[in-house]
């Protein structure tokens, strides 16, 4: 099953080199071609692909996202976060879905995204225990809701976590479409000094 | 149509390590005894190491050792030495890329339960082998009969149900002769005598060796020894004789 999955993943990228319009949309949230390669982003004739993938780099499930304002806006088969290897010793940003996962790594920062707000299991909080979180979530009320939670479940085991409060509306990937690495990185509090690059 | 063959406990992936070789399998709980400072802990590195090396992704819980011991002792076991400094140590944990993960935190085996199925989303697939260092920070307040009973169903729960391999280390009971010195039997062991693991393990010196053997074995035979060559300060244990 994996293998065939890992057929389909590189299928759906070559799909997307042949598709300018999803690369207009990729750009217009200011992820380029770099993001497609590290990502292995595809496209299945509707719908942009996001693989997720084991500690041996195989793909182990695929989100599929509209690129036309369609419902439901994600397809997933699994409840799982997103980019669990980043995790490591180091500072880690909390995101809320792949894109903005995928725009924090972008932006030079080690980020773990949980695919939803209402989303969010406790167990994951294991998944973070030798790290400092940054929880990042949407700017919105069920944005605010999910970040008091996982705070709370994040403190239970001792981990260092503080929350970045995002502008009402906005969420990391229109920080950095608006204003890029400065404006997402001042949002979070992050001087560059700080930085866990990984990008 | 009579049931030919039935599928058995030994049927679940065994997993390799240098000495006993495919005894330790998913799906059971294992533990080893043996007194203090006698080397459990790196026996169970060492297998810990050998599966690593070979892609099995390994969980390494040590409740009452520090995420940066375990690390050295891991550093020391890999290259034959001692970390230069600080920094050659943090290098290598940080970059080495092999399928093992530690864990310091005082758990609860509800807790326990809920790391393992977090480190299956980190892997991708469960932790073939669970090194549970030491049961008695599991136990520890639940020492009624009662208790004890609790905790260890509950690791072999977690091994069936999660499908790994658990190994409990365990400590021996208080006032034995020569403990650490003589061999071990189950009764020597201070909390479970073989009500729930399907494999135990006795562990002490032997002159400069370490003996290892089988005191229980519910799918097969028990007896067999190995004597292993250990070396703490060179992070070496590797098998020597039966």
């Amino acid at each position: 099953m994996p293998e065939e999955l890992s057929v389909r993943v590189n299928e759906w990228r070559q799909a997307l080199n042949t598709s300018p319009l999803v690369y207009q949309w990729l750009a217009r949230r200011g992820l380029y071609h770099s993001a497609v390669e590290k990502f292995r982003l595809g496209y299945d004739g509707e719908r942009l692909t996001i693989p997720y993938f084991d500690w041996y780099g195989r793909v182990m499930d695929v989100t599929r996202r509209t690129l036309n304002g369609g419902e439901p806006k994600y397809l997933r088969t699994a409840n799982v976060p997103f980019m669990v290897r980043s995790v490591d010793k180091d500072r880690v940003v909390l995101c809320e879905g792949e894109i903005d996962t995928i725009t924090a790594h972008m932006a030079g920062l080690k980020a773990m995204g949980i695919p939803g707000s209402k989303s969010w299991e406790p167990r994951w909080s294991y998944l973070l225990r030798d790290c400092e979180v940054i929880i990042a979530f949407d700017g919105d009320n069920e944005g605010r809701r999910a970040t008091m939670q996982v705070y709370r479940d994040l403190k239970s085991l001792g981990i260092a976590v503080s929350s970045a409060t995002l502008p009402d509306g906005e969420d990391i990937n229109s920080l950095w479409t608006k204003g890029g690495k400065d404006a997402l990185w001042a949002s979070l509090r992050l001087t560059s000094g700080r930085a866990n690059t990984n990008a | 149509m009579p049931v030919l063959v039935k599928a058995r406990k030994q049927d679940a992936e065994p997993l390799p390590t240098p000495w006993f070789d495919g005894l330790l399998r998913r799906g059971i709980l294992a533990e080893i005894g043996a007194a203090p400072n006698v080397g459990k802990s790196f026996v169970a590195l060492r297998w810990a190491s050998h599966l690593a090396e070979r892609g099995f992704p390994i969980l390494y819980v040590g409740m009452d050792t520090s995420l940066r011991d375990q690390g050295e002792r891991m550093f020391t076991m890999w290259h034959k030495r001692t970390p230069y400094d600080e920094e050659e140590l943090e290098r290598w944990l940080h970059d080495t890329e092999i399928p093992m993960r530690w864990c310091d935190l005082n758990l609860s085996t509800g807790a326990l339960n809920e790391l393992v199925q977090a480190e299956a989303i980190y892997f991708g697939q469960t932790p073939a082998l669970v090194i549970v260092d030491v049961l008695a920070e599991l136990v520890q307040g639940e020492e009624s009969v009662e208790g004890v009973s609790a905790v260890v169903s509950d690791l072999k729960t977690i091994a069936r149900e999660q499908h790994c391999c658990v190994v409990a280390l365990h400590h021996l009971r208080d006032g034995i002769a020569g403990a650490g010195n003589s061999p071990v039997s189950l009764q020597d062991f201070r909390y479970e005598k073989g009500r729930y693991a399907e494999i135990m393990f006795g562990l002490w010196r032997a002159g400069n060796d370490l003996a290892m053997r089988v005191l229980k074995n519910r799918s097969g035979a028990r007896g067999a020894e190995a004597y292993l060559t250990f070396d703490p300060a060179r992070g070496y244990v590797e098998y020597s004789h039966a």
